[in-house]
Protein backbone atom coordinates (compact mmCIF):
# COMPACT_ATOMS: atom_id res chain seq x y z
CA UNK A 1 0.00 0.00 0.00
CA UNK A 2 1.03 3.70 -0.91
CA UNK A 3 1.96 5.90 1.63
CA UNK A 4 2.65 9.66 1.80
CA UNK A 5 5.93 9.45 3.38
CA UNK A 6 7.00 7.86 -0.14
CA UNK A 7 6.24 9.98 -2.01
CA UNK A 8 9.10 10.44 -4.03
CA UNK A 9 10.06 7.61 -3.96
CA UNK A 10 6.37 6.71 -5.32
CA UNK A 11 6.81 9.44 -8.21
CA UNK A 12 9.68 8.18 -9.55
CA UNK A 13 8.96 4.60 -9.38
CA UNK A 14 5.63 5.20 -10.67
CA UNK A 15 7.44 7.93 -13.75
CA UNK A 16 9.44 4.81 -14.45
CA UNK A 17 6.96 2.41 -15.27
CA UNK A 18 5.16 4.55 -17.50
CA UNK A 19 7.70 5.45 -19.37
CA UNK A 20 8.52 1.86 -19.64
CA UNK A 21 4.98 0.97 -20.19
CA UNK A 22 4.15 3.24 -22.48
CA UNK A 23 7.73 2.61 -24.64
CA UNK A 24 7.92 5.88 -26.02
CA UNK A 25 11.41 6.70 -27.38
CA UNK A 26 13.13 10.11 -27.07
CA UNK A 27 13.74 10.28 -30.44
CA UNK A 28 10.08 10.14 -32.02
CA UNK A 29 8.68 12.94 -30.35
CA UNK A 30 9.31 17.25 -30.56
CA UNK A 31 8.56 17.21 -27.18
CA UNK A 32 11.50 18.60 -24.75
CA UNK A 33 12.60 16.27 -22.13
CA UNK A 34 11.24 18.52 -19.30
CA UNK A 35 7.89 19.25 -20.87
CA UNK A 36 7.61 15.06 -21.06
CA UNK A 37 8.55 14.70 -17.57
CA UNK A 38 5.94 17.62 -16.56
CA UNK A 39 3.27 15.78 -18.36
CA UNK A 40 3.87 12.05 -16.72
CA UNK A 41 3.73 13.80 -13.19
CA UNK A 42 0.36 15.25 -13.70
CA UNK A 43 -0.73 11.73 -15.25
CA UNK A 44 1.04 10.70 -11.74
CA UNK A 45 -1.18 13.12 -9.50
CA UNK A 46 -4.30 12.19 -11.05
CA UNK A 47 -3.33 8.13 -10.77
CA UNK A 48 -2.28 8.93 -7.19
CA UNK A 49 -5.99 10.21 -6.36
CA UNK A 50 -8.17 7.63 -7.51
CA UNK A 51 -5.72 5.24 -5.57
CA UNK A 52 -6.56 6.99 -2.68
CA UNK A 53 -10.23 7.27 -3.40
CA UNK A 54 -10.58 3.58 -4.35
CA UNK A 55 -8.30 2.66 -1.11
CA UNK A 56 -10.50 4.52 1.29
CA UNK A 57 -13.85 2.83 -0.31
CA UNK A 58 -12.60 -0.87 -0.06
CA UNK A 59 -11.94 -0.01 3.57
CA UNK A 60 -15.41 1.31 3.91
CA UNK A 61 -16.64 -1.51 2.43
CA UNK A 62 -14.95 -4.01 4.68
CA UNK A 63 -16.30 -2.39 8.04
CA UNK A 64 -20.10 -2.10 6.77
CA UNK A 65 -19.58 -6.65 5.65
CA UNK A 66 -18.19 -7.15 9.31
CA UNK A 67 -20.87 -5.53 10.59
CA UNK A 68 -23.22 -7.49 8.78
CA UNK A 69 -21.56 -10.78 9.42
CA UNK A 70 -21.44 -10.05 13.45
CA UNK A 71 -24.94 -9.60 13.10
CA UNK A 72 -26.23 -12.53 11.14
CA UNK A 73 -24.18 -14.90 13.03
CA UNK A 74 -25.34 -13.73 16.61
CA UNK A 75 -28.51 -12.20 16.68
CA UNK A 76 -29.73 -10.60 19.91
CA UNK A 77 -32.64 -12.83 21.66
CA UNK A 78 -35.89 -11.58 22.08
CA UNK A 79 -36.71 -10.33 25.39
CA UNK A 80 -38.49 -12.75 27.35
CA UNK A 81 -42.09 -12.16 26.59
CA UNK A 82 -41.85 -10.26 23.57
CA UNK A 83 -42.90 -11.41 20.46
CA UNK A 84 -41.65 -13.42 18.11
CA UNK A 85 -39.62 -11.32 15.59
CA UNK A 86 -41.55 -10.84 12.31
CA UNK A 87 -38.78 -12.64 9.79
CA UNK A 88 -38.38 -15.55 12.68
CA UNK A 89 -41.81 -16.56 12.12
CA UNK A 90 -41.66 -16.56 8.61
CA UNK A 91 -39.40 -18.71 8.55
CA UNK A 92 -40.91 -21.32 10.95
CA UNK A 93 -43.89 -21.29 9.04
CA UNK A 94 -41.79 -21.43 5.87
CA UNK A 95 -40.49 -24.34 7.57
CA UNK A 96 -43.84 -25.82 8.73
CA UNK A 97 -45.48 -25.96 5.03
CA UNK A 98 -42.43 -27.26 3.81
CA UNK A 99 -42.81 -30.04 6.14
CA UNK A 100 -46.41 -30.29 5.11
CA UNK A 101 -45.98 -30.19 1.76
CA UNK A 102 -42.59 -33.10 1.66
CA UNK A 103 -45.51 -35.31 3.29
CA UNK A 104 -48.14 -34.75 1.82
CA UNK A 105 -46.37 -34.73 -1.70
CA UNK A 106 -45.13 -38.49 -0.33
CA UNK A 107 -48.57 -39.72 1.05
CA UNK A 108 -49.80 -39.11 -2.98
CA UNK A 109 -46.89 -40.56 -4.89
CA UNK A 110 -46.93 -43.40 -2.37
CA UNK A 111 -50.95 -44.19 -3.69
CA UNK A 112 -50.75 -42.66 -7.31
CA UNK A 113 -47.01 -42.81 -8.22
CA UNK A 114 -45.18 -44.97 -6.21
CA UNK A 115 -48.04 -47.58 -6.29
CA UNK A 116 -50.27 -49.85 -4.38
CA UNK A 117 -48.23 -52.03 -1.52
CA UNK A 118 -47.97 -55.30 -2.42
CA UNK A 119 -48.41 -57.84 0.69
CA UNK A 120 -47.95 -61.71 0.43
CA UNK A 121 -46.68 -65.16 1.59
CA UNK A 122 -44.48 -67.69 0.63
CA UNK A 123 -43.82 -70.90 1.83
CA UNK A 124 -41.30 -73.96 1.58
CA UNK A 125 -41.51 -77.55 2.97
CA UNK A 126 -39.99 -80.72 3.42
CA UNK A 127 -42.29 -83.40 3.80
CA UNK A 128 -42.31 -87.36 4.42
CA UNK A 129 -45.08 -89.72 4.31
CA UNK A 130 -45.30 -93.33 4.95
CA UNK A 131 -48.69 -93.41 2.56
CA UNK A 132 -48.43 -95.35 -0.31
CA UNK A 133 -48.43 -93.38 -3.61
CA UNK A 134 -48.36 -94.45 -7.48
CA UNK A 135 -45.86 -92.25 -8.08
CA UNK A 136 -43.76 -93.14 -5.35
CA UNK A 137 -43.29 -89.78 -4.11
CA UNK A 138 -43.29 -90.16 -0.67
CA UNK A 139 -40.59 -87.62 0.77
CA UNK A 140 -38.75 -84.36 -0.30
CA UNK A 141 -38.70 -80.91 -0.23
CA UNK A 142 -41.24 -79.08 -2.30
CA UNK A 143 -42.55 -75.31 -2.43
CA UNK A 144 -45.44 -74.71 -0.80
CA UNK A 145 -47.39 -71.43 -2.15
CA UNK A 146 -46.13 -67.74 -3.67
CA UNK A 147 -49.28 -65.62 -2.86
CA UNK A 148 -49.29 -61.87 -3.52
CA UNK A 149 -51.89 -59.89 -2.66
CA UNK A 150 -52.57 -56.47 -2.92
CA UNK A 151 -55.49 -53.74 -1.41
CA UNK A 152 -55.89 -50.39 -3.42
CA UNK A 153 -58.49 -48.23 -1.96
CA UNK A 154 -60.43 -45.33 -3.67
CA UNK A 155 -61.91 -43.77 -0.86
CA UNK A 156 -65.15 -45.51 -0.09
CA UNK A 157 -64.17 -48.27 -3.13
CA UNK A 158 -61.98 -50.84 -2.01
CA UNK A 159 -60.28 -53.97 -4.02
CA UNK A 160 -58.43 -56.95 -3.10
CA UNK A 161 -56.78 -58.77 -5.75
CA UNK A 162 -54.76 -61.87 -4.75
CA UNK A 163 -52.67 -64.16 -7.02
CA UNK A 164 -51.47 -67.22 -6.00
CA UNK A 165 -48.47 -69.23 -7.44
CA UNK A 166 -47.84 -73.45 -6.63
CA UNK A 167 -46.52 -76.47 -7.55
CA UNK A 168 -49.22 -78.83 -8.85
CA UNK A 169 -48.17 -82.27 -6.54
CA UNK A 170 -49.42 -84.55 -9.45
CA UNK A 171 -47.60 -83.03 -12.21
CA UNK A 172 -45.03 -80.66 -10.49
CA UNK A 173 -46.07 -77.81 -12.92
CA UNK A 174 -46.93 -74.29 -11.90
CA UNK A 175 -50.00 -73.74 -11.32
CA UNK A 176 -51.55 -70.13 -11.61
CA UNK A 177 -54.85 -69.06 -9.66
CA UNK A 178 -56.19 -65.47 -9.23
CA UNK A 179 -57.21 -66.88 -5.78
CA UNK A 180 -59.48 -63.61 -4.86
CA UNK A 181 -60.84 -60.69 -6.97
CA UNK A 182 -63.09 -58.74 -5.26
CA UNK A 183 -64.20 -54.75 -4.93
CA UNK A 184 -66.26 -53.55 -2.54
CA UNK A 185 -67.86 -50.37 -1.06
CA UNK A 186 -67.88 -49.23 2.59
CA UNK A 187 -71.14 -47.70 2.94
CA UNK A 188 -70.45 -47.71 6.96
CA UNK A 189 -68.45 -49.39 9.73
CA UNK A 190 -71.92 -51.65 10.21
CA UNK A 191 -71.96 -53.00 6.14
CA UNK A 192 -69.34 -53.08 3.48
CA UNK A 193 -70.53 -55.03 -0.04
CA UNK A 194 -68.25 -56.87 -2.10
CA UNK A 195 -68.51 -58.44 -5.33
CA UNK A 196 -65.91 -60.79 -7.15
CA UNK A 197 -64.30 -63.82 -6.03
CA UNK A 198 -63.59 -64.40 -2.25
CA UNK A 199 -62.73 -66.65 0.72
CA UNK A 200 -65.95 -68.30 1.77
CA UNK A 201 -66.61 -66.94 5.35
CA UNK A 202 -68.10 -69.92 7.23
CA UNK A 203 -66.15 -70.64 10.16
CA UNK A 204 -62.81 -68.81 11.35
CA UNK A 205 -59.70 -70.62 9.57
CA UNK A 206 -60.84 -70.15 6.02
CA UNK A 207 -60.95 -66.66 5.77
CA UNK A 208 -58.70 -65.59 8.14
CA UNK A 209 -55.59 -67.64 7.14
CA UNK A 210 -56.36 -69.61 4.07
CA UNK A 211 -53.03 -69.30 1.83
CA UNK A 212 -51.44 -67.37 4.76
CA UNK A 213 -49.35 -70.12 6.56
CA UNK A 214 -47.21 -67.54 8.43
CA UNK A 215 -49.83 -66.31 10.10
CA UNK A 216 -51.77 -69.50 11.60
CA UNK A 217 -49.89 -71.29 14.34
CA UNK A 218 -49.83 -74.45 12.52
CA UNK A 219 -48.08 -75.97 9.11
CA UNK A 220 -51.21 -77.24 7.97
CA UNK A 221 -55.34 -76.65 7.72
CA UNK A 222 -57.77 -78.73 8.89
CA UNK A 223 -57.93 -81.62 6.15
CA UNK A 224 -61.85 -81.32 5.44
CA UNK A 225 -61.58 -77.42 5.27
CA UNK A 226 -58.64 -77.31 3.59
CA UNK A 227 -58.77 -76.16 -0.47
CA UNK A 228 -61.35 -78.07 -3.00
CA UNK A 229 -58.53 -79.95 -4.65
CA UNK A 230 -56.43 -80.63 -1.60
CA UNK A 231 -58.74 -82.58 0.33
CA UNK A 232 -61.70 -79.77 1.50
CA UNK A 233 -65.27 -81.04 1.34
CA UNK A 234 -66.88 -77.52 1.22
CA UNK A 235 -66.24 -75.05 -1.06
CA UNK A 236 -63.05 -72.76 0.07
CA UNK A 237 -64.02 -69.90 -2.57
CA UNK A 238 -67.22 -68.34 -3.65
CA UNK A 239 -67.76 -65.76 -6.69
CA UNK A 240 -70.70 -63.63 -5.96
CA UNK A 241 -71.96 -60.94 -3.29
CA UNK A 242 -70.74 -60.55 0.39
CA UNK A 243 -71.69 -58.36 2.64
CA UNK A 244 -69.76 -57.82 6.06
CA UNK A 245 -69.59 -55.78 9.07
CA UNK A 246 -69.90 -55.32 12.89
CA UNK A 247 -72.46 -53.41 15.08
CA UNK A 248 -71.04 -52.25 18.53
CA UNK A 249 -72.62 -53.85 21.87
CA UNK A 250 -70.70 -51.56 24.04
CA UNK A 251 -67.23 -51.99 26.26
CA UNK A 252 -65.39 -53.38 22.84
CA UNK A 253 -67.94 -55.90 22.36
CA UNK A 254 -69.47 -56.46 19.17
CA UNK A 255 -71.37 -58.58 16.43
CA UNK A 256 -69.63 -59.32 13.50
CA UNK A 257 -71.35 -60.80 11.11
CA UNK A 258 -71.06 -62.15 6.88
CA UNK A 259 -73.91 -62.82 4.51
CA UNK A 260 -73.23 -64.14 0.81
CA UNK A 261 -75.27 -64.98 -2.23
CA UNK A 262 -73.22 -66.27 -5.00
CA UNK A 263 -72.72 -69.01 -7.92
CA UNK A 264 -73.63 -72.90 -6.40
CA UNK A 265 -70.84 -75.74 -6.50
CA UNK A 266 -70.39 -78.75 -8.41
CA UNK A 267 -68.36 -81.99 -8.34
CA UNK A 268 -67.00 -82.94 -11.24
CA UNK A 269 -64.74 -85.73 -11.47
CA UNK A 270 -64.76 -86.34 -8.06
CA UNK A 271 -63.50 -82.74 -7.17
CA UNK A 272 -65.77 -80.13 -5.71
CA UNK A 273 -65.75 -76.89 -8.12
CA UNK A 274 -67.01 -73.94 -6.68
CA UNK A 275 -67.99 -72.47 -10.07
CA UNK A 276 -65.51 -69.71 -10.80
CA UNK A 277 -67.31 -68.87 -14.06
CA UNK A 278 -71.26 -68.44 -13.92
CA UNK A 279 -73.39 -71.01 -12.16
CA UNK A 280 -74.45 -74.74 -13.85
CA UNK A 281 -77.87 -74.71 -12.32
CA UNK A 282 -79.82 -71.70 -11.47
CA UNK A 283 -79.70 -72.34 -7.36
CA UNK A 284 -77.66 -69.91 -6.17
CA UNK A 285 -75.42 -70.65 -3.17
CA UNK A 286 -76.88 -68.82 0.21
CA UNK A 287 -74.97 -68.63 2.97
CA UNK A 288 -74.29 -66.41 7.14
CA UNK A 289 -72.18 -66.07 9.84
CA UNK A 290 -73.31 -64.31 12.88
CA UNK A 291 -70.40 -64.12 15.63
CA UNK A 292 -70.34 -62.43 18.71
CA UNK A 293 -66.44 -60.84 19.65
CA UNK A 294 -66.47 -60.35 23.36
CA UNK A 295 -64.59 -56.89 24.98
CA UNK A 296 -63.61 -56.11 28.37
CA UNK A 297 -62.76 -59.17 30.39
CA UNK A 298 -63.31 -61.72 27.73
CA UNK A 299 -61.93 -59.68 25.24
CA UNK A 300 -60.23 -62.19 22.62
CA UNK A 301 -62.85 -64.76 22.22
CA UNK A 302 -64.71 -64.83 19.60
CA UNK A 303 -67.85 -67.34 18.93
CA UNK A 304 -70.34 -67.81 16.52
CA UNK A 305 -72.55 -69.56 14.39
CA UNK A 306 -72.49 -70.29 10.81
CA UNK A 307 -74.52 -71.98 7.68
CA UNK A 308 -74.45 -72.82 4.42
CA UNK A 309 -77.35 -74.23 1.56
CA UNK A 310 -76.82 -74.91 -2.32
CA UNK A 311 -77.76 -77.55 -4.89
CA UNK A 312 -75.12 -79.21 -5.95
CA UNK A 313 -74.36 -81.21 -9.08
CA UNK A 314 -72.88 -83.98 -9.58
CA UNK A 315 -70.78 -84.71 -13.11
CA UNK A 316 -68.80 -87.47 -14.23
CA UNK A 317 -67.62 -88.47 -18.30
CA UNK A 318 -69.26 -85.25 -18.59
CA UNK A 319 -72.90 -86.61 -17.95
CA UNK A 320 -74.86 -85.25 -14.71
CA UNK A 321 -74.86 -88.21 -12.17
CA UNK A 322 -76.78 -86.94 -9.41
CA UNK A 323 -78.36 -83.97 -7.55
CA UNK A 324 -77.66 -83.02 -3.71
CA UNK A 325 -79.05 -80.39 -1.83
CA UNK A 326 -76.33 -79.40 0.29
CA UNK A 327 -77.12 -77.68 4.07
CA UNK A 328 -74.94 -77.26 7.08
CA UNK A 329 -75.38 -75.36 9.98
CA UNK A 330 -72.72 -75.14 12.73
CA UNK A 331 -70.76 -73.00 15.03
CA UNK A 332 -67.23 -71.50 16.13
CA UNK A 333 -65.05 -70.39 18.38
CA UNK A 334 -61.51 -68.86 18.29
CA UNK A 335 -59.55 -67.31 21.18
CA UNK A 336 -56.07 -65.33 21.07
CA UNK A 337 -55.39 -63.73 24.79
CA UNK A 338 -52.64 -64.33 27.35
CA UNK A 339 -50.27 -66.47 24.64
CA UNK A 340 -53.22 -68.60 24.53
CA UNK A 341 -54.44 -69.66 21.06
CA UNK A 342 -57.80 -72.21 20.74
CA UNK A 343 -60.04 -72.58 17.62
CA UNK A 344 -63.02 -74.74 16.74
CA UNK A 345 -65.26 -75.59 13.93
CA UNK A 346 -68.25 -77.73 13.85
CA UNK A 347 -70.30 -78.50 10.60
CA UNK A 348 -73.68 -80.33 11.30
CA UNK A 349 -74.76 -81.64 7.32
CA UNK A 350 -78.38 -82.52 6.21
CA UNK A 351 -77.80 -83.25 2.99
CA UNK A 352 -80.69 -83.57 0.73
CA UNK A 353 -80.94 -86.07 -2.59
CA UNK A 354 -82.81 -84.66 -5.14
CA UNK A 355 -82.09 -87.57 -8.00
CA UNK A 356 -81.80 -90.39 -6.74
CA UNK A 357 -84.45 -90.24 -4.08
CA UNK A 358 -82.25 -91.96 -1.12
CA UNK A 359 -83.82 -89.04 1.63
CA UNK A 360 -81.68 -87.02 3.70
CA UNK A 361 -78.41 -87.74 4.99
CA UNK A 362 -76.80 -86.51 8.16
CA UNK A 363 -72.90 -86.35 8.63
CA UNK A 364 -70.90 -83.90 10.58
CA UNK A 365 -67.23 -83.01 11.20
CA UNK A 366 -65.23 -80.32 13.42
CA UNK A 367 -61.84 -79.77 14.79
CA UNK A 368 -60.09 -78.08 17.81
CA UNK A 369 -56.61 -76.93 18.03
CA UNK A 370 -55.06 -75.71 21.09
CA UNK A 371 -51.47 -73.36 21.00
CA UNK A 372 -49.86 -71.78 23.56
CA UNK A 373 -46.85 -69.18 22.91
CA UNK A 374 -43.42 -69.53 25.39
CA UNK A 375 -41.46 -66.28 25.35
CA UNK A 376 -43.15 -65.34 22.02
CA UNK A 377 -41.31 -67.30 20.45
CA UNK A 378 -42.02 -71.06 20.50
CA UNK A 379 -45.56 -72.45 20.30
CA UNK A 380 -46.13 -76.10 20.71
CA UNK A 381 -49.64 -77.00 19.46
CA UNK A 382 -51.97 -79.74 18.97
CA UNK A 383 -55.07 -80.17 16.73
CA UNK A 384 -57.68 -82.88 16.82
CA UNK A 385 -59.85 -83.53 13.38
CA UNK A 386 -62.92 -85.29 12.80
CA UNK A 387 -64.93 -86.19 10.35
CA UNK A 388 -67.80 -88.47 10.15
CA UNK A 389 -69.37 -88.60 6.67
CA UNK A 390 -72.26 -90.87 5.57
CA UNK A 391 -71.13 -92.77 2.30
CA UNK A 392 -74.56 -92.73 0.73
CA UNK A 393 -74.88 -89.30 0.53
CA UNK A 394 -73.69 -88.71 -3.00
CA UNK A 395 -72.33 -85.20 -2.02
CA UNK A 396 -69.38 -86.82 -0.41
CA UNK A 397 -69.47 -90.21 -1.79
CA UNK A 398 -68.75 -88.29 -5.25
CA UNK A 399 -65.59 -86.53 -3.93
CA UNK A 400 -62.80 -87.93 -4.10
CA UNK A 401 -61.76 -86.04 -0.69
CA UNK A 402 -65.51 -87.12 0.81
CA UNK A 403 -63.93 -90.09 3.75
CA UNK A 404 -64.58 -89.86 6.88
CA UNK A 405 -61.37 -90.12 8.94
CA UNK A 406 -59.78 -89.42 12.26
CA UNK A 407 -56.65 -87.13 12.16
CA UNK A 408 -54.32 -86.00 15.43
CA UNK A 409 -51.53 -83.35 14.59
CA UNK A 410 -48.91 -82.44 17.06
CA UNK A 411 -46.33 -79.53 16.02
CA UNK A 412 -43.83 -76.97 17.39
CA UNK A 413 -43.44 -72.81 15.40
CA UNK A 414 -40.76 -70.86 15.93
CA UNK A 415 -41.14 -67.12 15.39
CA UNK A 416 -37.95 -66.32 13.47
CA UNK A 417 -38.92 -63.06 13.52
CA UNK A 418 -42.44 -61.21 13.29
CA UNK A 419 -42.13 -61.77 9.38
CA UNK A 420 -40.82 -65.73 9.67
CA UNK A 421 -41.51 -68.44 11.04
CA UNK A 422 -40.95 -72.56 11.42
CA UNK A 423 -42.96 -75.08 12.16
CA UNK A 424 -42.54 -78.59 12.63
CA UNK A 425 -45.75 -80.75 12.46
CA UNK A 426 -46.74 -84.23 12.75
CA UNK A 427 -50.07 -85.93 12.32
CA UNK A 428 -51.40 -89.54 12.36
CA UNK A 429 -54.61 -90.14 10.09
CA UNK A 430 -56.79 -92.87 10.09
CA UNK A 431 -59.14 -93.29 7.07
CA UNK A 432 -62.09 -95.65 6.51
CA UNK A 433 -62.95 -95.85 3.03
CA UNK A 434 -64.06 -99.54 2.71
CA UNK A 435 -61.33 -101.02 4.72
CA UNK A 436 -59.14 -99.10 7.39
CA UNK A 437 -55.93 -97.67 6.88
CA UNK A 438 -53.58 -95.53 8.63
CA UNK A 439 -50.53 -93.15 7.60
CA UNK A 440 -48.16 -90.81 9.03
CA UNK A 441 -46.93 -87.41 8.19
CA UNK A 442 -43.89 -85.29 8.91
CA UNK A 443 -43.45 -81.26 7.37
CA UNK A 444 -40.97 -79.25 8.20
CA UNK A 445 -42.30 -76.13 6.96
CA UNK A 446 -40.28 -72.31 6.38
CA UNK A 447 -42.75 -69.56 5.83
CA UNK A 448 -42.23 -65.68 5.52
CA UNK A 449 -45.08 -62.92 4.71
CA UNK A 450 -43.88 -59.44 3.26
CA UNK B 1 -23.13 -44.68 56.73
CA UNK B 2 -27.05 -44.50 56.29
CA UNK B 3 -26.65 -41.29 54.80
CA UNK B 4 -23.56 -41.54 52.48
CA UNK B 5 -25.65 -44.88 51.24
CA UNK B 6 -29.16 -43.34 50.45
CA UNK B 7 -28.19 -41.03 47.92
CA UNK B 8 -26.25 -43.65 45.97
CA UNK B 9 -29.14 -45.77 46.30
CA UNK B 10 -31.19 -43.52 44.95
CA UNK B 11 -29.12 -42.75 41.98
CA UNK B 12 -28.87 -46.25 41.06
CA UNK B 13 -32.67 -46.41 41.36
CA UNK B 14 -33.17 -43.67 38.85
CA UNK B 15 -30.23 -45.14 36.98
CA UNK B 16 -32.26 -48.70 36.94
CA UNK B 17 -35.70 -46.44 35.87
CA UNK B 18 -34.76 -45.69 32.70
CA UNK B 19 -35.23 -42.42 30.29
CA UNK B 20 -38.82 -41.15 31.27
CA UNK B 21 -41.42 -42.12 28.68
CA UNK B 22 -42.97 -39.27 26.33
CA UNK B 23 -46.45 -38.40 26.67
CA UNK B 24 -48.73 -39.66 23.87
CA UNK B 25 -51.71 -37.17 22.61
CA UNK B 26 -54.53 -38.65 20.63
CA UNK B 27 -54.92 -35.83 17.95
CA UNK B 28 -57.57 -35.29 15.38
CA UNK B 29 -58.34 -33.01 12.25
CA UNK B 30 -60.72 -30.03 14.26
CA UNK B 31 -64.00 -31.25 11.96
CA UNK B 32 -63.88 -34.58 13.41
CA UNK B 33 -65.61 -35.59 16.79
CA UNK B 34 -64.31 -38.49 18.42
CA UNK B 35 -63.69 -40.44 21.85
CA UNK B 36 -60.73 -41.85 22.57
CA UNK B 37 -62.29 -45.30 22.45
CA UNK B 38 -63.32 -44.80 18.83
CA UNK B 39 -59.24 -43.62 17.78
CA UNK B 40 -58.51 -46.58 19.55
CA UNK B 41 -61.34 -48.42 17.21
CA UNK B 42 -59.37 -46.72 14.08
CA UNK B 43 -55.88 -48.17 14.72
CA UNK B 44 -56.98 -51.22 15.21
CA UNK B 45 -59.25 -51.46 12.17
CA UNK B 46 -62.68 -51.51 13.25
CA UNK B 47 -63.52 -48.15 12.33
CA UNK B 48 -63.44 -46.56 8.69
CA UNK B 49 -65.90 -43.70 8.85
CA UNK B 50 -66.93 -40.71 11.61
CA UNK B 51 -70.29 -40.11 9.92
CA UNK B 52 -69.15 -40.07 6.11
CA UNK B 53 -65.85 -38.79 6.93
CA UNK B 54 -63.07 -41.68 5.44
CA UNK B 55 -61.06 -41.87 8.47
CA UNK B 56 -57.13 -41.73 7.54
CA UNK B 57 -55.32 -43.15 10.53
CA UNK B 58 -51.37 -41.87 11.10
CA UNK B 59 -48.60 -43.82 13.28
CA UNK B 60 -46.03 -41.66 14.19
CA UNK B 61 -42.17 -43.99 14.23
CA UNK B 62 -40.91 -41.51 16.72
CA UNK B 63 -43.51 -42.88 19.21
CA UNK B 64 -45.13 -45.57 18.42
CA UNK B 65 -43.53 -47.65 20.90
CA UNK B 66 -45.39 -45.66 23.54
CA UNK B 67 -48.70 -45.31 22.05
CA UNK B 68 -49.13 -49.40 20.96
CA UNK B 69 -47.98 -50.22 24.71
CA UNK B 70 -50.26 -47.17 26.71
CA UNK B 71 -52.83 -46.82 24.09
CA UNK B 72 -53.42 -50.26 21.86
CA UNK B 73 -51.42 -52.75 24.93
CA UNK B 74 -49.90 -54.81 22.45
CA UNK B 75 -46.35 -55.03 20.84
CA UNK B 76 -45.27 -54.40 17.53
CA UNK B 77 -44.91 -57.18 16.25
CA UNK B 78 -48.74 -58.13 17.39
CA UNK B 79 -50.00 -54.96 15.76
CA UNK B 80 -47.61 -56.08 12.40
CA UNK B 81 -49.77 -59.18 12.55
CA UNK B 82 -53.53 -57.34 13.54
CA UNK B 83 -52.68 -55.58 10.39
CA UNK B 84 -51.31 -57.83 7.78
CA UNK B 85 -54.61 -60.20 9.19
CA UNK B 86 -56.34 -57.15 8.77
CA UNK B 87 -55.44 -56.38 5.63
CA UNK B 88 -55.59 -60.28 4.11
CA UNK B 89 -59.43 -60.75 5.09
CA UNK B 90 -60.83 -57.41 5.23
CA UNK B 91 -58.79 -55.66 2.21
CA UNK B 92 -57.29 -52.92 5.08
CA UNK B 93 -54.71 -50.70 4.62
CA UNK B 94 -52.72 -50.16 7.85
CA UNK B 95 -52.31 -46.79 8.88
CA UNK B 96 -49.37 -44.36 7.06
CA UNK B 97 -46.34 -43.89 9.41
CA UNK B 98 -45.09 -40.44 9.43
CA UNK B 99 -41.67 -39.98 11.14
CA UNK B 100 -42.24 -37.34 13.67
CA UNK B 101 -44.79 -35.15 15.29
CA UNK B 102 -44.37 -32.75 13.11
CA UNK B 103 -45.36 -34.56 9.88
CA UNK B 104 -48.20 -35.90 11.61
CA UNK B 105 -49.31 -32.43 12.74
CA UNK B 106 -49.03 -31.90 9.01
CA UNK B 107 -50.79 -34.94 7.89
CA UNK B 108 -53.77 -34.38 10.50
CA UNK B 109 -54.29 -30.67 9.00
CA UNK B 110 -54.00 -31.39 5.79
CA UNK B 111 -56.83 -34.43 5.72
CA UNK B 112 -60.44 -34.23 6.75
CA UNK B 113 -60.55 -37.85 8.19
CA UNK B 114 -56.88 -37.38 9.68
CA UNK B 115 -56.37 -39.32 13.06
CA UNK B 116 -52.84 -39.50 14.97
CA UNK B 117 -50.59 -39.22 17.89
CA UNK B 118 -47.66 -37.31 18.75
CA UNK B 119 -45.39 -37.00 21.66
CA UNK B 120 -46.44 -32.84 22.54
CA UNK B 121 -49.83 -31.06 21.36
CA UNK B 122 -49.53 -28.36 18.28
CA UNK B 123 -52.19 -25.57 17.22
CA UNK B 124 -54.03 -26.33 14.86
CA UNK B 125 -55.56 -30.13 15.72
CA UNK B 126 -57.87 -31.62 18.03
CA UNK B 127 -56.74 -33.15 21.02
CA UNK B 128 -58.90 -36.06 22.02
CA UNK B 129 -56.93 -37.45 24.98
CA UNK B 130 -53.45 -37.56 26.75
CA UNK B 131 -51.79 -40.92 27.85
Amino acid sequence: MLTSGTGAAKRALAVATLAAMLGIPCAAHAQTEAERIQDLERKLERSLRVIDNLERRVRELEKTNAAATTAAAAPAPPAPGAPMPHAQEERIKALETSVAQMSTGRDSASAAISGIPLHGFADVEYHYTNLDRPDNRRSGFALGNLDFFMTPEFGRVKTLAELNFEIESDTGEVATDLERLQIGYTFSDSFTGWAGRFHTPYGYWNAAFHHGIQIQTSATRPRFVDFEDKGGILPAHTVGLWGVGHVNTGNGSRVVYDAWLANGSRIVDGVLDFNAYRDDNRNSAVGGNLGYRFGGALEGLLVGVHGLREEVDVYGGGEQLARTRLAFGGGYFYLDRDNWEAIGEYYRFRNADLSGGTGTHSSWAAFAQLGYTFRDLWTPYYRWEKANLDQTDAYFAAQESGRSYTRNVLGLRFLVNPSTSMQVEGNRTREILGEEKSYSELRAVLAIRF
Amino acid sequence: MKTRLAPAILSMAALLAGPALADVYLVANPSLTLTADEVRDVFLGEKQLAGSVKLAPFDNGAVQGEFLARVLHMDAAKYSTLWTKKGFREGLNAPGVKGSDLEVISSVKANPGGVGYVSAPAPGVTVIRKY
